[in-house]
């Protein structure tokens, strides 16, 4: 316990550290967030449960044109946009409103023209809706004066349903904005999981007799090898860990950045910490030479490995895993940025899955050669 | 017997010899110095002593047992202080002793009783919140002794504890470690400085490209020598050459040079030559600076075996 509380120590203690593990990743999304902070990271349009309460249903032209309109809209080829509710009453729709079991409803007022629109909470559902109702009666002044001539009111209805479909566009392409927006956070994630490379490297130049002379002091001392390496390790990861989930947090709830389902998020981090610690451990013992000269290239092929994820332009990132993709499967931080961004995309979780198995044997393979190295006792040279 | 090395070879990789059929042995309750230049082999013997170092042959023995990476029961009886600063520059004073003492003392109790009195011993109470960084040189190296002391080990190895050190601190630095022996400790004391060596060590290993070119007492290593007296007299400028054999005739005298106004002469065993220089100066009105008669060093050892300077 001593040994592991003064390790906590030394390690909370070295500002570098600190900054790096802590402050510079927070700094690093706050500046991805200002510069994108106008786009959306909401999910993207999807099928709307429309409720229309019944009573508020009539004969008039204002109401059958409106529900014809809704029921034409369509988000993709043979998919409309709307499936339309009309089975509940007004108290029964403020119950289920109440409740939550429902986004939002609408109250037609065919008498006075109008469209009442309760909603609990504003998305880029409400947005496209209410976008909508609103080109509805913008054009309804015409729509009604055309009533009686088919052919003039048929052009009148395709027009509006054209203007529809390009708002409809628009939202999607705002969608989509924020959509690709969101992979430089990813990236950022996954640089700071590599970074953890910091603490696995500095791990073995205090524990190697070879690396440094505090490791040789410990080594001359009574206390076993591979105790003090699971105490540093312990240590060195309860730090590493906590700053990149005060940068997973930051994100999701101070500037709001949809991760996804947190839960495998988290797992996705937790995996990445390990991935970067193991990494930091074989850039430790597969390289002999200056301590700070490795350390200065493991942060320029970590830098290199985010970049190439998509952490400085997102096109680099398309462009490897389409033309190269192996390159994406062997490096770490693609395999983060593409389990998070997996998450986000696909209901489906065989991509998240196979990108975590991927993020894990390379783990594996870090790991085993770090032990193996560090198993002996005794030294060629020091 | 406390450490042995008994026909230890060492070749590094890119082919260099660091130690060539070394063997020594340490003796409970002295100060043993091993005494070479930079390179000689010093450190390469001290880590092969602790079996972090592979070496090629040879048998290495503490307490009289097999040294090997896990006799964990032997490490906790050594105390070692590396040659170069081996603190956390996190830690204070008294966390940084603390931490090491805690690799080898496991109650906290006991411990904390370690580490007050090694802290009082290298004299850094005043010290004791201090970050290393806000502490000399001086300061320093003796923190690095307190951190491989504390535990009181039986057997304790300093490599090299004195490097650029100022005098003061230097002092007080040896003053510890014959304080060290005095409360029973064995002590294995590397330096390339030779005045520390012959003033602290019961017995000095002179090492030259990893080998034992001579061992023994300091007594004993100046008796080995043919060197008894050295005169030096500072003459400013010496016109009249001819005085030099005048005075190698002096009975004993087997060498004598002037060079960067000073004559320099070099004679056997026996009884001093002054008289007979002072009567030749006279005797030719040569006027001279001052004179100076030493006797022999470890570095006067060291050059006539190896013909080298010992800081060359």
């Amino acid at each position: 316990m001593h040994i592991f509380t003064t390790r906590l120590k030394v390690l909370l203690k070295t500002k570098a550290n600190i900054f790096w593990a802590f402050i510079f990743p927070l700094l690093l999304g706050t500046f991805f967030q200002i510069s994108f902070g106008g786009l959306s990271y909401d999910s993207p349009p999807q099928v709307i449960d429309l409720y229309v309460a019944s009573e508020s249903l009539d004969d008039s032209l204002f109401t059958n044109e409106f529900l014809k309109l809704l029921e034409e809209i369509e988000i993709t080829e043979n998919e409309n946009l709307f499936i339309i509710n009309i089975s509940f009453k007004e108290d029964q729709l403020i119950n289920k409103l109440d409740d939550k079991t429902i986004e939002g409803y609408i109250l037609i007022d065919g008498n006075n023209e109008k469209i009442n629109y309760h909603i609990y909470q504003n998305g880029i559902n409400q947005t496209i809706v209410k976008s909508i109702f609103d080109q509805y009666l913008q054009y309804y002044q015409i729509i009604k004066a055309n009533s009686s001539d088919p052919v003039k009111l048929n052009q009148i209805l395709n027009d509006l349903n054209l203007q529809l479909n390009l708002i409809i566009d628009e939202q999607i392409n705002t969608y989509s904005a924020g959509n690709s927006m969101v992979i430089y956070f990813y990236a950022l994630i996954a640089m700071v999981c590599m970074y953890s490379a910091l603490w696995g490297f500095n791990l073995i130049k205090d524990i190697q007799a070879d690396q440094s002379d505090l490791a040789f002091r410990v080594s001359v001392a009574p206390t076993k090898k591979s105790k003090l390496i699971l105490i540093y390790l312990l240590a060195a990861f309860i730090i590493s860990f906590s700053g990149n989930m005060i940068l997973l947090l930051y994100l999701k709830f101070i500037l709001g950045v949809d991760l996804g389902n947190f839960l495998l998020v988290i797992l996705v981090v937790l995996l990445g910490t390990i991935a970067g610690m193991s990494f930091g451990g074989f850039i430790g013992v597969a390289f002999k030479g200056n301590p700070d000269v490795k350390e200065g290239i493991m942060s320029g092929v970590i830098l290199l490995l985010s970049a190439m994820s998509g952490l400085m332009n997102q096109y680099v990132k398309f462009f490897i895993n389409s033309k190269v993709p192996i390159l994406g499967y062997i490096n770490p931080a693609n395999l983060i940025t593409d389990a998070l961004y997996s998450l986000y995309y696909y209901s489906d979780l065989s991509k998240y899955y196979f990108n975590i198995l991927l993020l894990s044997i390379f783990s594996v393979i870090m790991i085993t050669i770090v032990v193996l190295k560090v198993r002996r006792e005794k030294y060629d040279s020091i | 017997m406390i450490a042995k090395l008994t026909n230890v070879t060492k070749t590094y990789k890119n082919g260099v010899k660091a130690l060539n059929n070394l063997s020594y042995e340490v003796r409970p309750g002295e100060i043993y110095g091993l005494l070479g230049p930079n390179g000689s082999g010093k450190t390469t013997s001290i880590n092969v002593l602790l079996s972090v170092l592979n070496h090629d042959k040879g048998e290495v023995e503490i307490f009289g047992e097999k040294m090997t990476p896990n006799r964990y029961d032997l490490k906790a009886q050594i105390g070692v202080v590396p040659q170069n600063i081996a603190v956390f520059n996190e830690l204070t004073v008294y966390e940084n002793i603390d931490y090491f003492c805690g690799l080898y003392i496991k109650d906290k109790n006991k411990r904390k009783k370690l580490v007050e009195e090694a802290i009082e011993f290298v004299s850094l109470h005043e010290f004791r919140n201090f970050l290393p960084k806000k502490l000399s040189g001086g300061l320093l190296r003796r923190l690095n002794i307190a951190c491989g002391i504390a535990h009181k080990p039986k057997l304790i190895i300093l490599d090299e504890p004195t490097v650029a050190v100022d005098p003061q601190s230097r002092n007080k630095i040896l003053e510890n470690i014959v304080e060290l022996k005095e409360n029973g400790a064995t002590i294995i004391y590397t330096s390339h400085y030779m005045e520390e060596v012959e003033k602290i060590c019961d017995y000095i290993v002179i090492m030259d490209k990893g080998e034992v070119i001579a061992s023994g007492t300091k007594e004993k290593l100046k008796a080995s020598i043919d060197l008894g007296e050295m005169i030096e007299v500072e003459i400013l400028e010496l016109e009249n050459r001819k005085i030099l054999n005048d005075i190698k005739e002096i009975n004993n005298v087997y060498d004598v040079i002037y060079e960067n106004t000073k004559l320099i002469i070099k004679s056997g065993k026996g009884k001093t030559n002054i008289p007979e220089v002072l009567q030749i100066l006279s005797r030719n009105d040569i006027t001279y600076d001052s004179i100076l008669s030493t006797q022999p060093t470890l570095n006067d050892v060291f050059l006539e075996i190896t013909g080298k300077q010992l800081r060359d």
